[in-house]
């Protein structure tokens, strides 16, 4: 769960650090009228910031105990991860790793080799596709509070259905 | 490597629909998907699912592929008739008992674990 030094450092690398350093961060919560940007001024370097939005994407972390571990008061783990956020969005966007693809031609060819190695009955099965049910808090909006509801799953969730290919790589747990 | 020793198996992702309401049925979220098997997709080629996930409209016939729900009678139509011979002492043909044990492998896990109690603690919207 999670990932990589390798991967960390090529996000670092691509643009996140860069982004980081030089875009200012909004703070239209205290001064609407646009506090003047101050680059320099960070409570975080660009390594830290980018630990902070994959820590919160990839848990269930409340903002207490951000603000504990990144040593930060409540306004600034909004604003960082609103910015974090942002600016990672932006590097994966340009990352040709990261983007997400539908095959095409000869490529679903390559990809049900891959299935029929090991299985040799599935023939032409080029990746699986699955839904996800991640659970949500429960919304103190009724409407909200309904429209994350799963009567079936009987809790309140965050649905997604993934289709992926079985092209990978393998880790060992040891 | 024997396959009991591959604990983590990763692919990479071909399509997501992402953040739905919860109380959305899959087949509502997976248009997306739908869609680009309809259009973008080569006949002959498919997608594995899990048998409790919606196969979608006719256009898309045979293009999610799912293991036999466990219990479930074969319909015993023409087709398979002619293929009885497949039929390998159970209720599964050989090629759904591949299938079965290929989507086992293959399952989308919830990354995280959430305490219970966590998740009706009131909302600070932040």
């Amino acid at each position: 769960m999670g990932v990589n030094v390798l991967t960390f450092q090529m996000i670092m690398g691509s643009g996140f650090a860069n982004l980081w350093y030089t875009l200012p961060i909004g703070r239209s919560d205290f001064d609407p009228t646009g506090a003047e940007p101050k680059p320099r001024h960070r409570s975080l370097d660009a390594e830290g910031g980018l630990g902070l939005v994959l820590h919160w994407l990839s848990s269930t972390t409340r903002h207490v105990s951000l603000q504990q571990i990144f040593a930060l008061t409540p306004p600034t783990v909004s604003r960082y991860l609103r910015f974090a956020r942002m600016i990672l969005l932006r590097v994966l966007r340009q990352l040709h790793d990261a983007r997400i693809t539908w095959p095409r031609g000869e490529e679903f060819f390559e990809l049900s080799s891959y299935v029929s190695a090991r299985h040799p009955l599935l023939d032409g099965v080029f990746g699986l596709l699955d839904g996800l049910n991640l659970p949500c808090q429960v919304s103190s909006d009724l409407e909200v509070e309904n429209a994350t509801y799963n009567g079936w799953k009987h809790g309140h969730f965050i649905s997604s259905v993934i289709a992926f290919n079985v092209k990978g790589t393998s880790r060992f747990q040891t | 490597v024997e396959p009991a020793e591959l604990s983590v198996i990763a692919g990479e992702i071909i399509a997501s629909c992402t953040n739905y309401p919860g109380s959305w049925h899959d087949s509502q979220v997976a248009q997306g998907i739908y869609e680009k098997l309809d259009t973008e997709t080569p006949d002959g080629f498919s997608l594995v699912a899990d048998s409790a996930f919606p196969q979608g409209y006719d256009r898309i016939a045979g293009k999610i592929r799912v293991p036999l729900k466990a219990g479930e009678k074969l319909p015993m139509d023409a087709y398979l008739r002619e293929h009885a011979h497949l039929l390998e002492g159970g209720p599964f043909l050989p090629a759904d008992r591949d299938l079965g044990d290929f989507v086992s492998h293959w399952r989308l896990k919830t990354p995280m674990a959430v305490p219970m109690s966590s998740k009706h603690v009131s909302a600070s919207t932040t």
